[in-house]
């Protein structure tokens, strides 16, 4: 069950870094840049990042647990 | 021969007679000179942000005033200073006639001032701003009536506040005479911008610095991730716990932050306390 987590956390970090790359592209368009929405888009990115990060943190730390609760009721 | 442990570690127990809230309480001459200090504070920078954004209605601008206000006390100037970042940007190449001459040079010089004074007076901002506006009134007319109870405690030499008034404005004027020189040596004209984004466009490897940038952000989470896989079963037990408890107790969590914060405060006041008393 962590590892659905886990996935869907590492597919959040991608959707943030392809956001990412999105933001980046508005505020460096040199004929018409647009960086009030490249800021928004950045925020938008950081946010989905962090949420990432959040979903593979937390589905490690509960494996290892669970790894070692189960290598104790073995013991 | 070494100290005693108890000699060493502040006492931290407070006498029974006297109630928790006594801690933040001020004598009515400290909370008048604040009250007076804040007022004056909210004024100047009501007068400062009134000057930004014209073209806004007044609505939005009394709207921004009061956001300000109510985030002077917890996050000093800063939104002070985005809010003044954000006119000067807006304003580039249409309304800039206003901040030329000694006219610009003068709000350089309030908001400076403005930014400087909240820097330095957040204690004081904070402890005011626990009060009810009500107490406060209230206070600062009993204070007007009644001599306060320690006036030698809050007694500060005019000579010392002569140097610290005179030191400010030194920084003051110098930091302002800098940022002139500086502006003066860079170019400013809009033919170095245009010249700039050209030589962009006919340099493309400029434009693989965005993706460069996404590049390194992906490498280092992935590092950071593969050495989060390192840690051990207890600190993997106590991050959940953590992310638990802030994901479903905030209330909690808030609660165990402040009186941590208290009691750090008490800790360090009376660490001061023990530092004065042994010299």
């Amino acid at each position: 069950m962590f590892w659905i987590r886990e996935v869907m956390g590492w597919a959040l970090v991608a959707i943030s870094l392809i956001v990412l790359r999105v933001g980046m592209n508005f505020a460096m368009n040199t004929t018409e840049p647009k960086i009030v929405e490249a800021s928004v888009v950045l925020f938008a990115a950081m946010g989905v990042l962090r949420a990432g990060i959040l979903l593979i943190r937390i589905s490690t730390a509960a494996r290892i647990c669970r790894i070692d609760r189960e290598g104790e009721s073995k013991g | 021969m070494s100290r005693p442990l108890s000699d060493m570690t502040p006492d931290l127990r407070e006498p029974k007679n006297l109630p928790a809230d006594r801690v933040y309480e001020r004598p009515g001459e400290s909370l008048h000179l604040g009250l007076v200090l804040q007022v004056s504070v909210f004024v100047v920078v009501a007068a400062m942000l009134m000057l930004l954004a014209p073209e806004a209605p007044w609505s939005i601008r009394l709207l921004i005033i009061a956001l300000v206000m109510l985030t002077l006390k917890r996050w000093g100037g800063v939104l002070v200073l985005m809010l003044v970042q954000g006119d000067l940007v807006l304003r580039e190449g249409r309304d800039m006639a206003i901040l030329n001459g000694s006219g610009g040079v003068l709000f350089v010089l309030v908001v400076m001032a403005v930014l400087m004074f909240v820097a330095r007076q957040r204690e004081l901002l904070q402890q005011i701003a626990r009060s009810s506006l009500l107490q406060v009134v209230r206070e600062f007319l009993n204070s007007s009536e009644a001599p306060a109870e320690s006036p030698k405690e809050f007694s500060i030499p005019a000579a010392r506040i002569f140097s610290s008034v005179l030191r400010g404005i030194t920084l003051l004027f110098g930091c302002v005479v800098i940022a002139r020189v500086v502006i003066g040596m860079l170019p400013t004209n809009r033919e170095v911008t245009a010249g700039l984004r050209d030589f962009i466009d006919v340099d493309p490897s400029l434009m693989a610095g965005a993706m460069l940038i996404v590049c390194l952000f992906a490498v280092w989470i992935a590092v950071s991730e593969v050495s989060w896989r390192q840690m051990t079963t207890a600190q993997a037990r106590m991050y959940l716990r953590s992310a638990f408890l802030k994901l479903h107790y905030a209330d909690l969590r808030m609660i165990v932050r402040k009186r941590l914060k208290v009691r750090q405060q008490r800790l360090a006041a009376a660490k001061a306390k023990s530092r004065k008393e042994g010299n």
